[in-house]
């Protein structure tokens, strides 16, 4: 009963804050626009002017709503990817998934490859994104065949992000200025510039993969105790395994295909959550997770935005300054079990 | 018709066959224990069993049925495992990892019912596990971890569990614990067990069947009365030297070099630990006189130059007197166990006597004088001490 009491609490402090940090970024910015006004213009009982108007729906909102699914994507994608490798160190930035996957955005957006009969420089994007982090994926994982240390892998995982970042600056040497610049912009990481019309095609992708990954609770539980115990269950291993890189190299790769390479989200999000609700069933730690990422990311952007407002930071520099500090504390600490 | 039924099996990986022709047959709650030196291939068939590593050649069915045509999860229903491997799961409770093993039996969203709860409690009183019910997994003992993967196992309500030596790793009170559930499982619930053991004394204690296996081969297979012997063990684990008794289960090194100097009265089991000790500081003896049905006798002969032993429940001969008589005179100490001289023993009571009428010394743990000249000492190493210093002037 106190393990659901607890839980519980969780869920409502959790909420709670994720209303606060939707609201913190309503009102902040270059414009002041408070509570009040904003709630009264909800409600009718005041117009807003024009300008107004555009910075709430063409910009502070959209980037809201990225910040939110970006968010969810990176700590679910981190999540998945830490029950696969049972370790809460890894995620998709340290295993250098994001690299890979901004090389291979990097590779369409400064050359003229075009996908066939893929119009839309968004899906096109994106299916480059999606490879590049299953490409890298691979590469970790047939290495993670040959070290079962985990720190190991983290290293390896490191150096295939430094190629892959490599490999992305080999071309940019080679390409014309404009698309240069266009790539610098994206590969900044940044909640900035979203369009409507990217959030719609990432909530396409993010929204039903995360239902699904609810929707596979069960195994991922039974997973936790191994693969050859879920075997034992009568879980089919190996397509589960592809399920679970499939489904975090698609979020992961959603996320840097629109914001960018965005770093250490994917582990600390789902530590802490772990941490905090005490538990590792999937069932609660999924929605959990939900709405810690999407608040994570939320005020990570708030502080991006306003810290040296008008200078703006990356979201990168922010989360890694919050997430690093996780990550060597988590590698310190379990430096017994690595 | 036979419960299980392995048939022909032949395990191994796609390179390297491990032990081919594997036939083994059980009844509903018969256990079945895998036994063999390390490397011999037990594991190997175990994982086979359990699906673990793909099955190359033959047929595993239970009631008939193949077990590779079922699904995943009807082969979940027939089968449950405790396995070598150490798990370590984040932040879940003992009683998280019990609850696990219900899953072939819950719903898509694996939410537990009253009757699931009802069988997770349950599994965790059959192995003891009440007040570990709570604590995080993790952090439990070894003992602990695999009462609570057992309890785990049990609660998957499967036909058959497969254990991968489960002792191991466990302190004496914890095999006994074990042990004593993997009856229970078997008498009480029907529960038919395949494992491995490590254990020889054991295996004969708790299994219905055993399956020896030498080499990627199977040594025998049947009762462990009909396959466990002497020879058998002597040969499957290659022991040149020392022997494993399986009558008393257990394991005796190889005879010492040195000369014998001593004799040993024994009798009644009470001379075992002297002989053990002798033996420990390489001291040879000659150990007499026994009766064949005593323990002192099987392990005076697995350790000693020489036992003089008469046939159960019969008078000693003089015969078996007067062997012993030369051998004590050739002896520089004499020890009396301190066994009992009344009835048929009254034999070893003259050969006290006649020790010290030729003057050898006599030690004794006997509490009572008997009227006799000899040296009483109270513990066995201060005479093993004693007997050093003689050894060594």
């Amino acid at each position: 009963m106190k393990k659901n009491l607890r839980i519980k609490l969780v869920f409502i402090a959790l909420i709670l804050f994720l209303i606060y940090t939707i609201m913190l970024n309503v009102v902040s910015g270059s414009i002041d626009l408070s509570y009040k006004d904003i709630i009264q213009g909800i409600l009718g009982k005041r117009v807003f002017t024009e300008l107004e108007h555009n910075i709430l729906f063409k910009i502070r909102i959209p980037r809201i709503i990225s910040a939110i699914l970006f968010g969810i994507a990176l700590s679910i994608s981190g999540f998945l990817l830490q029950t696969f490798f049972k370790n809460p160190i890894v995620g998709p930035f340290v295993l250098g998934i994001s690299s890979g996957a901004r090389l291979f955005v990097g590779l369409f957006l400064l050359t003229n490859i075009t996908i066939g009969f893929i119009k839309s420089p968004l899906i096109t994007i994106f299916l480059a994104a999606t490879v590049g982090s299953l490409l890298s994926m691979l590469l970790v994982l047939l290495f993670a065949r040959k070290v079962d240390n985990i720190s190991i892998l983290v290293v390896i995982g490191i150096m295939i992000g430094y190629i892959a970042s490599a490999g992305t600056d080999f071309m940019i040497a080679f390409a014309n200025e404009h698309k240069v610049a266009s790539l610098v912009n994206w590969s900044m990481g940044s909640f900035s510039g979203i369009s409507w019309s990217m959030i719609k095609l990432s909530a396409v992708i993010i929204i039903p993969t995360v239902i699904l990954v609810f929707l596979l609770s069960k195994p991922l539980e039974a997973y936790l105790l191994g693969e050859n115990y879920a075997k034992s269950m009568g879980i089919d291993i190996k397509t589960f395994r592809i399920v679970l890189i499939l489904l975090s190299s698609i979020l992961s790769a959603c996320v840097t295909a629109f914001a960018g390479p965005i770093s250490f989200v994917g582990i600390a999000v789902p530590h802490l959550t772990r941490l905090t609700a005490k538990t590792s069933n999937p069932k609660i730690l999924v929605p959990a997770i939900i709405l810690s990422g999407a608040s994570f990311c939320l005020i990570s952007d708030y502080f991006a935005r306003t810290l040296f407002s008008p200078t703006e930071l990356s979201i990168s520099t922010v989360t890694s300054f919050i997430g690093a500090p996780i990550v060597i504390w988590l590698m310190i600490n379990r430096r017994k079990r690595i | 018709m036979k419960f299980l039924l392995g048939k022909d099996l032949r395990v191994g990986y796609q390179k390297r066959i491990v032990v081919d022709n594997v036939n083994i047959d059980l009844n509903k709650g018969e256990v079945l224990c895998l036994l063999g030196p390390n490397g011999c291939g037990k594991s190997t068939i175990l994982k086979t069993i359990t699906d673990h590593v793909k099955l190359i050649g033959g047929s595993i069915t239970v009631m008939e049925k193949d077990l590779n045509h079922l699904s995943n999860r009807e082969r979940a229903k027939h089968m449950s495992v405790v396995l070598t491997e150490r798990i370590s799961p984040e932040m879940m409770t003992a009683e998280d990892v019990v609850a696990t093993g219900r899953y072939p039996h819950t719903n898509h969203f694996g939410k537990l019912t009253n009757h699931d709860i009802k069988i997770i409690n349950e599994s965790i009183k059959i192995v003891n596990g009440e007040e570990l019910k709570n604590k995080e997994f993790k952090y439990l003992s070894d003992g602990e971890k695999q009462r609570i993967m057992i309890a785990r196992a049990i609660c998957q309500e499967a036909d058959i569990m497969v254990l991968d030596e489960p002792t191991s790793f466990l302190d004496i009170k914890y095999k006994v614990d074990l042990l004593n559930i993997i009856k229970t499982l078997s008498l009480e619930k029907s529960q038919t067990i395949i494992m491995s053991l490590h254990e020889i004394e054991l295996v004969s204690k708790i299994a219905d069947k055993v399956l020896l296996i030498k080499d990627g081969k199977i040594y025998n297979y049947g009762t462990p009365e009909d396959v466990i012997t002497d020879e058998a063990i002597r040969e499957v684990y290659n022991l040149n030297s020392g022997y494993f008794n399986t009558t008393m289960g257990n394991v005796e090194l190889p005879k010492g070099s040195s000369k014998a100097k001593v004799f040993v009265i024994g009798g009644g089991g009470r001379a075992t630990k002297i002989y053990r000790a002798l033996h420990k500081k390489d001291i040879g003896f000659y150990s007499g006189i026994l009766f064949k049905n005593d323990m002192d006798y099987n392990i005076s002969n697995a350790l000693g130059h020489k036992t003089i032993a008469e046939d159960a429940f019969i008078d000693i001969s003089s015969e078996k007197f007067n062997e012993a008589k030369f051998f004590i005179d050739t002896s520089q100490v004499l020890i009396d166990s301190g066994v009992s001289f009344k009835g048929i023993g009254k034999a070893n009571y003259k050969l006290l006597q006649y020790a010290l009428e030729k003057g050898i010394k006599v030690m004794s743990l006997r509490k009572e004088d008997l009227g006799l000249n000899f040296i009483k000492y109270d513990s066995i190493s201060s005479m093993i001490n004693e007997v050093m210093s003689l050894k060594d002037s």
